[in-house]
């Protein structure tokens, strides 16, 4: 499949930047600089003109800080990521967090666009941006802080699920720092930097590092793989596509909580590689509703064929199980909808062996599963009526389990000499 | 980066001075007006005067131009000002002095070296002053030649700005505003004067909750 063509794409492209050709361009010059998309940066072998000098490679490419809306959300993801949770200090002030706010934003605008802030002890270790975003998302405690009167309902736990078994240490923290970067050195350089100016105001509560394919593994576009084997992220409101707008950012129906601004829940949920490879592939594809080889529905042939849910097989039964997961999370309320940036996890395992049973979270070889970033509009509305379906029934249940839960409010991205959040304060 | 440089207005009322800014990096104006020095003026509640109104006020001319100023932040004792201070003009200026006003009790420029006797480095103050030669840039950072702030009487935060005066050879005085950043290093121990050496013990991150001096207001 190639998702090339589809304006999905393009919009993802549109944000990402060359170093050089940002230095060189100014203001006016970024439209024509944007031109310079992945696929030219990765050095296409097709196209001749292809730029294979050094001041093309992937590692100078940079995405944008300021603007109306944080990059990170729609941002085309990058190979790895970071979600920080902090929990601020006991005396915390809205002034502190103010100050906090202040030198997180000074130094995150550096770092993504490649320059080392002054204080920065290791700056050679900012020179090579790939792509980095910092995205800043305020928990209650935060916004309470901030505003209490402008924080919006939602921003509390959500509600429980059957199916959880949250773990208190993943779950909600006071401030999120979202960071994803195509180079893992990068991203380490830059977390350090932002953990180095928050010392002082919060202490860290957790960190989920995550990661998909690198640059240059897959054909550009191709939509990433979970560890299950599954292809993931087929539907999804891409940006570009027509409801992205309305279901991350909100519109006909739905208020936003602040104009460009938008929420994540993040739910880190457990995969059980060792019962999943009890099932073979028949029982695995049943329980998605599509084909693990390309991830195509079980009643079409491609990738994005569209899934035909009435289609019934010889015995007269849906050829899409109505317990499958693309049945179950699909629904068919058009505002239930959510924008997934999910990443892997697979964390280092020591004296491990055996298998683990389904529904355990530990055990066997692995630590693995997903970190289920989801942005939309309002958490209450969009993503807890699928969760509540999912709950309800989902084949994929068998083999996941959420171990951790938060939400965060997204705020709009600030201009050059402000700060994430200044116009809340 | 460039910083804000305030020219002296040392015959301006207090709210006012740090306001009549001259911004010399040409594109820096917008950044700078809606950037460090207008936080400071929130975190102080100082009223900001529109630049405009300080214009009939330009009679004292920059003498140095900073870049890259900063400051160490601390909860007590010391701390050090960092940045690079470029002369633009023709003729040959010496740094003399500093001032911090209300922040600290001692104000000195320092440099870092050597001590022969037991193979570390000490910073000491300078006789004399850093003089800067037409066209030169005197660099002042970590671990060389630095302003130190000594017996300081509130606490420089994180996120913050700093305000200090610079003197000159020929009398003349320059506020600069730089912002305070947390920093592990800048950490040389204090030569002269028994009384200040507590600079090498000082490694404790500030936190709102150790701080006991009251926190410095941004002016
Ligand atoms: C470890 C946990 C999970 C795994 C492995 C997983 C895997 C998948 C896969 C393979 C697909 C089909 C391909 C695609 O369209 O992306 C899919 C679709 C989807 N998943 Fe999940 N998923 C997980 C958890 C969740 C959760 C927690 C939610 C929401 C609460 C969710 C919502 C969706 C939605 C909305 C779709 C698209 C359905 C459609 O076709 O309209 N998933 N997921
Ligand atoms: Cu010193």
């Amino acid at each position: 499949m190639s998702t090339d063509e589809t304006p999905a794409r393009e919009g993802l492209q549109r944000r990402s930047l060359l170093i050089g050709a940002v230095a060189g361009a100014g203001v006016t010059g970024i439209g024509a600089a944007s031109a310079v998309g992945l696929n030219e940066a990765f050095g296409a072998a097709e196209d001749p003109t292809a730029d294979h000098s050094d001041a093309a490679r992937h590692g100078l490419q940079v995405e944008p800080f300021h603007g109306a809306r944080q990059a990170g959300v729609a941002t085309l993801p990058q190979a790895f990521s970071a979600f920080i949770a902090l929990n601020l200090n006991q005396g915390a002030s809205k002034d502190s967090l103010r100050r906090m706010l202040r030198v997180l934003s000074d130094d995150a605008a550096a770092l993504t666009q490649g320059r080392a802030p002054l204080w920065d002890q290791e700056p050679w270790l900012a020179e090579n941006p790939s792509r980095l975003t910092v995205t800043f998302g305020f928990g209650p405690k935060a916004m309470a802080l901030i505003d209490a009167a402008r924080a919006p309902e939602w921003l509390k736990p959500l509600p429980a699920f059957d199916i959880d078994q949250l773990q208190d240490r993943w779950n909600q923290g006071d401030l999120l720092l979202q960071l994803c970067c195509d180079d893992k050195l990068t991203l380490a350089h830059a977390q350090r930097v932002l953990l180095k100016d928050s010392r002082s105001f919060a202490k860290v509560r957790w960190i989920q590092d995550g990661f998909r394919n690198t640059v240059g593994a897959t054909p550009a576009g191709q939509t990433m793989r979970n560890l299950f084997g599954q292809v993931d992220g087929t539907v999804n409101p891409y940006p570009g596509e027509e409801d992205h707008e309305k279901v991350v950012y909100g519109r006909d129906g739905f208020e936003p909580w602040i104009e460009d601004g938008t929420s994540l829940v993040l739910r880190r949920i457990h995969m059980n590689l060792d019962t999943w490879d009890e099932a073979d592939t028949p029982a695995r594809e049943d329980s998605v509703g599509r084909k693990l080889a390309d991830g195509a529905p079980l009643t079409g042939s491609q990738e994005h064929d569209e899934p035909d849910f009435e289609a019934k097989g010889p015995l007269g039964f849906p050829v899409i199980a109505s317990y499958s997961h693309i049945r179950r999370s699909r629904t068919d309320n058009p505002d239930e909808k959510i924008f997934r940036r999910v990443y892997n996890y697979d964390l280092p395992v020591a004296d491990a062996s055996g298998m683990s049973r389904s529904g355990d979270i530990s055990g066997g070889v692995s630590n693995t599963g997903l970190i289920f970033a989801s942005y939309q509009s309002d958490p209450i509305q969009q993503f807890v009526p699928i969760q509540k379906k999912l709950d309800d029934m989902d084949m994929l249940n068998t083999w996941t389990v959420p171990i951790g839960s938060a939400v965060f409010a997204i705020p709009p991205g600030c201009e050059e000499g402000g700060f994430i959040g200044d116009g809340l304060f | 980066m460039n910083m804000p440089i305030e020219t002296s207005t040392r015959s301006l009322p207090r709210p006012l001075r740090r306001s009549v800014t001259t911004l010399l990096a040409a594109g820096f104006a917008v950044t700078a007006l809606t950037g460090c020095s207008a936080d400071g003026n929130q975190a102080s509640g100082d009223t900001q005067v529109p630049a405009a109104s300080a214009e009939g006020n330009a009679a004292t001319e920059q003498v140095v131009e900073l870049t890259d100023g900063w400051a160490k932040a601390a909860d007590s004792n010391m701390t050090s000002v960092f940045g690079s201070l470029k002369n633009t003009g023709d003729q040959s200026v010496t740094l003399e002095s500093i001032d911090a006003g209300d922040t600290a009790g001692v104000a000195e420029l320092h440099e870092t070296v050597m001590n022969d006797q037991t193979g570390s480095t000490e910073m000491k103050r300078v006789e004399g002053g850093f003089e800067i030669a037409p066209g030169e840039t005197k660099t002042l950072e970590p671990g060389g030649d630095h302003m130190m702030l000594m017996e300081l009487q509130c606490a420089v935060k994180s996120g913050t700005d700093l305000t200090v005066e610079l003197g000159f050879d020929n009398g003349r005085t320059q506020q600069i505003t730089v912002p305070v950043r947390d920093y592990a290093g800048a950490q040389e121990h204090y030569a002269p004067g028994e009384e200040h050496s507590g600079h090498g013990e000082h490694s404790e991150m500030p936190s709102p909750e150790s701080s006991a001096l009251p926190e410095c207001h941004e002016h």
